[in-house]
Parts: C-alpha cells; sequence; structure tokens
C-alpha cells in the first residue's frame, strides 16, 4: 500500500470531519458528491435500455439507498459521506446484477441459436416448429421438448397400440417428415401393476411398438432411439385407475432442441 | 491504521476516515455493539468467497474484508458508530464483489455458447 498517496487522503478528511462533525455545522446539509454521483449512475442505469429491465429488485434497492443518501437531513457530515458510499456501491451491484442478466439472456440466445444450426432450420422454420410442438402439447424441460402420448394408448400389460390411438401420432409423423433434421427418442412408461422386470420389458416394448408405427410411416429408423423405463418414472398416482391409465404412456423426447 | 485503503479507492477511504475520526466527539449517544451488522458482513464476506470473487473480484473483495477488520476492531475499542458503518459498507462491497463475480461468469459463459455456434 501507498503510504504517500494514503496521506493525501488522510489530511483533507480529516479537515473536513474537524469542521463539519465536531465543530458542528449550523447548517443541516443534504446529501453528498458520493450521493449526487450515486444518483447520476442510476439514472444512467435505469435509461440503458439493454439492463433498465434485467435486475429489478436490485435497482429497487439502489433507488431506496440513494434517495436515503439524498434525503438524510443531517449536520454529520460523515453520515452523510457513509450513506452516498452506500448508495454508490449499491447502484454498482444493480448493475452488475443486470449485467449478468444480459449475458446470461445472450447466452441462452446462442445456445438457441446453435441448436437451430444444428438442427438445420430456418428461423422461420424454428418459429414454425415452436408453434406445432406447442401445439403437440409439448412440454419444455431440463432435456428439451417432451411430447407425451398417453390419451388410451395402451391396455394393461399390451403394447400393441389401440387403433383409435394410433391417430394421435399423425402429427407427430407430420411433423417428421417436415423437419428431417430432428431426431427423437421414443421412452416407454408403465404403471406399477407387475414386477420391476416385467415392467421393465413392457416398457421397451412399448417404446417398440410406437417406433415401428412411426418406421411404418416413413420415418427413417435412425433417427429414432427407442428406451424403456420401466414403471420408475410415474407421471399420476398409481392407485388409481385413471392415474394408471396415465402411467402407461410414450414420452417422444426432442432433446436438446432448444428453439428461440 | 488498518482501516486505510488502497489509494484506488479515494470514496471508500475518506468515508472510512471520516467515519473513524467523528467517533471520537462527544455529542454521540452510546450505541449498542453492532453484532449482527458484522455477522451480515462476514457472511456477505464468505458469500463473496464462494462464488469466487477471489478470482473474479478480488478488489472489492480486499475492500470488504478490510473494513470488516476496521468493523471489529472499532468494537473492541468502544467505537460503535464506526463499528457499524464499518460493517455496512463491508457487507455493501461484499454483494458487489459477489454481483461482479456472477456477471464476469455469466460473460465468460455467454462467451462460451457463442463460440460452439458454427
Amino acid at each position: 500500500m501507498n503510504r504517500p498517496g494514503t496521506l493525501r487522503w488522510l489530511l483533507p478528511a480529516l479537515v473536513v470531519v474537524v469542521s463539519v462533525g465536531c465543530a458542528g455545522a449550523r447548517v443541516h446539509e443534504r446529501g453528498s458528491d458520493n450521493a449526487r454521483s450515486a444518483r447520476a449512475n442510476l439514472e444512467s442505469l435505469k435509461a440503458n435500455p439493454e439492463l433498465a429491465d434485467r435486475a429489478p429488485a436490485e435497482l429497487q434497492e439502489a433507488e431506496s439507498a440513494v434517495r436515503t443518501a439524498e434525503t438524510t437531513d443531517t449536520r454529520d457530515g460523515t453520515l452523510r459521506q457513509h450513506l452516498g458510499y452506500l448508495a454508490e456501491v449499491k447502484v454498482e451491484t444493480a448493475r452488475a446484477a443486470a449485467e449478468q442478466q444480459l449475458a446470461e439472456d445472450q447466452g441462452k440466445a446462442w445456445a438457441a441459436e446453435r441448436e437451430r444450426q444444428r438442427n438445420n432450420l430456418s428461423a422461420a422454420d424454428a418459429e414454425a416448429l415452436r408453434l406445432e410442438l406447442a401445439a403437440l402439447k409439448a412440454r419444455q424441460t431440463e432435456r428439451g421438448y417432451v411430447v407425451t402420448i398417453s390419451d388410451v394408448l395402451f391396455t394393461t400389460a399390451k403394447w400393441d397400440i389401440k387403433p383409435g390411438a394410433a391417430k394421435n401420432l399423425d402429427r407427430l409423423v407430420a411433423l417428421l417428415q417436415k423437419y428431417p433434421n430432428l431426431t427423437i427418442f421414443v421412452e416407454g412408461h408403465t404403471d406399477s401393476q407387475g414386477n420391476d422386470a416385467y415392467n421393465q420389458d413392457l416398457s421397451e416394448k412399448r417404446a417398440g411398438a410406437v417406433k415401428d408405427l412411426l418406421v411404418s410411416r416413413g420415418i427413417a429408423s435412425e433417427r429414432i432411439t427407442e428406451v424403456g423405463h420401466g414403471e420408475g418414472l410415474p407421471v399420476a398416482d398409481n392407485k388409481t385407475a385413471s392415474g394408471r391409465q396415465q402411467n402407461r404412456r410414450v414420452e417422444i423426447v426432442f432433446e436438446k432442441l432448444n428453439l428461440p | 491504521m488498518t482501516f486505510i485503503l488502497g489509494s484506488r479507492i479515494p470514496s471508500a477511504l475518506a468515508a472510512g476516515l471520516a467515519a473513524a475520526l467523528t467517533v471520537g466527539c462527544a455529542t454521540t449517544p452510546p450505541q449498542p455493539p453492532p453484532t449482527r451488522e458484522l455477522q451480515a458482513a462476514e457472511s456477505s464476506i464468505v458469500g463473496a468467497e464462494r462464488t469466487g470473487a477471489a478470482q473474479y473480484a478480488p478488489q472489492e473483495l480486499r475492500v470488504a474484508r478490510e473494513k470488516l477488520s476496521v468493523g471489529h476492531k472499532a468494537r473492541q475499542d468502544g467505537h460503535m458508530t464506526l463499528a457499524r458503518r464499518a460493517a455496512e459498507q463491508a457487507q455493501a462491497d461484499a454483494e458487489l464483489a459477489t454481483a461482479r463475480t456472477q456477471a464476469a461468469i455469466a460473460r465468460a459463459q455467454a462467451e462460451q455458447a457463442r463460440g460452439d455456434v458454427p
């Protein structure tokens, strides 16, 4: 640490303190240079379109610290300076929080762009696909988009697809035909009736049945990976008949598909 | 004097000094020790360290630590107003260190994501 530099600060500060703090300035003052510069920085943050809305809680806290620094009515110059300092630091904290959020948003946008290119989609196609997935009631999960095909797909202990249920897969077939670079996981699940090994086998057969159906409609089998999960990942209560029916399902997972 | 902070942080220095020097004034009524404020500052500093502030915001982290030690010393000496203000500033500095660290990490990750795009 640089001692002469330190002394340069020590002397003026001492003078300020003695004259304002102890001798007692007669006039109460509000704000400080710190408070004014905190206000200016806060206003410039609020005027920055990329940052203004990205850290509302921190911005609120900064606003309140700046206001306190500006309005505290005291003859205590050191208190004014203290509040001004806190205000400055909180404004900087809000700025950093907003910059963090901005960077995270940009990172997500780049990741989405990368996915779009990986799937060989134009920006317009990506938007259309997003809408089509929404029509299929796809859920967005950590892994990617997941479409559940549960409605009366399988009878207990069976893996052949009920004739009516096959129509539910038509939309999926159309989507896969339209976007030939998409690959999917077809994942089978069972209810809790029967033992684990049996259900594991049954879930694989269910996944296989859906894969076969897709292949029979002209989807290349290399695009489809089948997986059986047994009874381990229920989505509903296995104690009721309707819960068990929901658990007898196949999920179509568009892994890592991350659309804008 | 341990509370003298680097000349690169003049406002922190001036505030710290000013606070230190006023305490002697007879007009200040007796204050309870700022135990809670000192603990809050300490845990904010630990939080900043865990986030990686030693790497990404070393300056802010150092200032926070120095002010915390000013605060502890002032409490021992019975300067409670200085102790409380030092603790409050230390906490704010540590939170700034955390925020700047997280921003730096997020920027690095965004750069990485950008680099992954063919």
